[in-house]
């Protein structure tokens, strides 16, 4: 075995410890270590992409324990997996950086070193989903990711955060319990619980043509069990609050990375342990575009009528996701693809609109209102144009990673029969039309004359390199669109 | 014969109907210590289903004697009971968190209605954001 074959492990094994250990150094101290911890990784998840991401390359499994597979538990890594583990601790470590400054403060500065351990388990639990080759490890970490991000929302401990955390935790119990009745389901029939073996048994008892039935029960468990935790439409209905109630580092991290773990295993689900076909004969498929198309025109009309500056890029989230889910609903090679570039662009996005709204917000006093945000990015101009490059990419502006996602899945739906074709194409233009009104509406509004005072905030610069980077990737991920592609592609082909 | 198979598979079916009716609590009733012993049930209907998958009439505990006499297929399956201790350790925290998050929403609105506190958590928040503006 190589050397380097050992860095999935060892990260997710760094951040189980690291989580014990921010619990008990002080705010200083915990704050270093998590930074140094996550630049780490971070840097591991580089030279796994460097090496796993070249054309031709392997994916590798490596073997946890002393027991071979089928009995024993394994870890497998490839190019998407390489990609995922440098997008997940460099959001995260952006939103720490950026967030810093409404942690150390007020009245949960003391508790800071618990809310990093809080990120620590969760970034443990979203590299495992990416690495697990596991299905029921999977389970035992997504419970894992929604008690962190649980308490990742509650942190505040506010009225409003307690609710939102309380609706957060009964939905997302409500969808591992159905995740964990359909891996459980599936041990029933193949008595496997790896990706590999099950996908071998599941081909073979689909060639068998039994258990039609029970295969498509299944598929729609794990489905909606992972829909209802990824804040699909029409189980969206605890997202809004859960992503704009708490802290901002918590709505930066909770709606671009917990919400993408969740869909990643999805993909990963599909692809590896069904195959698209066994997906297709369940008619499945039709369930999440279905979904995707009413999610992206009724998150962003959500979001055009609300008058909080927070819940409109929380509801956005829910149109986003829509996208994402439209991705994997248009299936295997070309939807997969699209799926996975929303997803990165999306996560860079969304964590940047929170990230550098709250600058702005903390300009117009704290206030949430449109009505006091008049003129907030002339008091900030750089956070103002941060924002509006994270608005853009939404939109899917030329420039920016959104429009090759929009181009990539409106490409996609042209390969597919004509009535899912016109419909898909006709809800993209509608829904980016909504968008377009919504963040045009915030940003005239951000950009009008500033008529209050003109009070300037302290620019923090670590907060402000934070935003610059998450900018920075949505135009790398529109400048680099083509090896971006290339990686993701190559990742998906070492799925099967 | 339809009788017949849900008689041979009655444990597994006891499992469902109490997954259902864990979930239909979880989701639906308002109390929420209701609402957790409804996650438990749902929990523990899993765990009934796997415990019966993994039995073997006639087979002993997994526990080998100390010659290591004792062949394997004596044993039951011991795959799914390591999966159950797993998924109560886990279902065990979730609750602990579910209750914590209860009593602390208790003192804050003292009511166990989700609805209401979620009602009342919004008007909290408008009244602040009047008082703020």
């Amino acid at each position: 075995m190589l050397w380097w074959q050992n860095i999935p492990f060892f990260s997710i094994i760094l951040f189980l410890l690291s989580a014990a250990v921010c619990s008990v150094l002080p705010p200083r101290g915990a704050r270093a270590w998590a930074r140094a911890v996550l630049g780490l990784c971070l840097a591991g998840g580089a030279l796994l992409l460097a090496i796993l991401g070249q054309p031709g390359s392997a994916s590798f499994t490596f073997m946890m324990g002393h027991f071979p597979a089928p009995w024993g538990n394994e870890i497998r890594a490839g190019a998407l997996e390489a990609l995922l583990a440098c997008l997940f601790p460099g959001v995260m470590l952006c939103a720490l950086l950026s967030g810093a400054p409404a942690l150390s403060s007020g009245r949960q500065a003391s508790r800071e070193p618990q809310y990093l351990s809080l990120c620590m388990l969760l970034m443990a639990a979203l590299l495992s989903q990416a690495y697990s080759n596991d299905l029921f490890t999977c389970y035992v970490f997504l419970e894992i990711m929604t008690l962190s991000a649980g308490a990742l929302i509650v942190f505040q401990n506010s009225g409003r955060a307690l609710a939102a955390g309380m609706r957060y935790m009964v939905l997302n119990l409500v969808g591992s319990g159905l995740f964990l009745l359909g891996v459980v389901l599936l041990y029933d029939l193949t008595g496997h619980l790896l990706m590999e073996n099950l996908f071998v048994s599941l081909q073979a008892l689909a060639a068998t043509g039994e258990y039609h039935r029970s295969l498509t029960i299944i598929i729609a468990l794990i489905t909606v069990g992972l829909s209802i935790k990824s804040a699909l439409f029409p189980f969206h209905s605890w997202a809004p609050d859960a992503y704009s109630s708490s802290v901002p580092s918590s709505n930066a991290i909770l709606s671009s990375l917990v919400s993408k773990g969740y869909i990643l295993l999805l993909l990963k689900v599909y692809a590896r342990v069904f195959g698209w076909d066994l997906v297709l004969l369940s008619q499945v498929d039709h369930l999440l575009l279905v979904f995707a198309w009413a999610g992206m025109i009724f998150g962003s009309l959500a979001a055009i009528r609300t008058s909080r500056f927070t819940r409109m890029i929380a509801w956005s989230s829910v149109a986003q996701i829509g996208y994402i889910f439209l991705g994997v609903g248009l299936g295997a090679g070309g939807g997969y693809q699209a799926a996975v570039f929303h997803l990165l662009v999306h996560s860079c996005s969304k964590a940047l609109l929170f990230l550098s709204g709250e600058e702005l917000r903390r300009s117009a006093g704290g206030s949430d209102s449109f009505a006091d945000l008049a003129g907030a990015a002339r008091k900030h101009p750089v956070y103002g144009a941060l924002w509006t490059v994270g608005a853009f990419s939404l939109v899917g502006l030329p420039f920016t990673g959104g429009l090759i996602s929009k181009l990539l899945l409106g490409g996609e739906a042209l390969r597919h029969s004509p009535p899912v074709a016109i419909i898909t194409l006709a809800v993209l233009a509608l829904s980016t039309l909504l968008n377009v009104l919504y963040f045009l509406r915030t940003m005239l509004i951000l950009w009008s004359p500033d008529q209050g005072s003109s009070r300037r905030g302290s620019l923090s610069p670590l907060g402000l390199g934070a935003c610059g980077l998450l900018a920075a990737g949505i135009l790398v991920s529109f400048f680099l669109a083509q090896p971006l592609l290339e990686v993701i592609s190559l990742g998906l082909s070492q799925f099967s | 014969m339809n009788l017949q198979i849900l008689l041979e598979n009655r444990v597994e079916a006891a499992a469902i109907i109490l997954f259902g009716i864990g979930l239909t609590t979880l989701l639906l009733n308002r109390n929420l210590i209701k609402k957790i012993i409804g996650f438990s049930f749902m929990d523990s209907a899993i765990f009934l289903f796997l415990a019966s998958e993994g039995y073997i009439s006639g087979h002993t505990a997994p526990i080998q004697d100390a010659a290591g006499s004792l062949p394997a297929a004596s044993f039951i399956n011991p795959i799914p009971a390591g999966l159950v201790l797993t998924g109560i350790v886990v279902s065990v925290s979730v609750t602990a968190v579910m209750l914590s998050l209860t009593v602390r929403l208790y003192q804050r609105f003292h009511t166990l209605n989700l609805d209401e506190i979620v009602q009342l958590a919004r008007e909290a928040n408008e009244e602040e954001e009047e008082a703020n503006d």
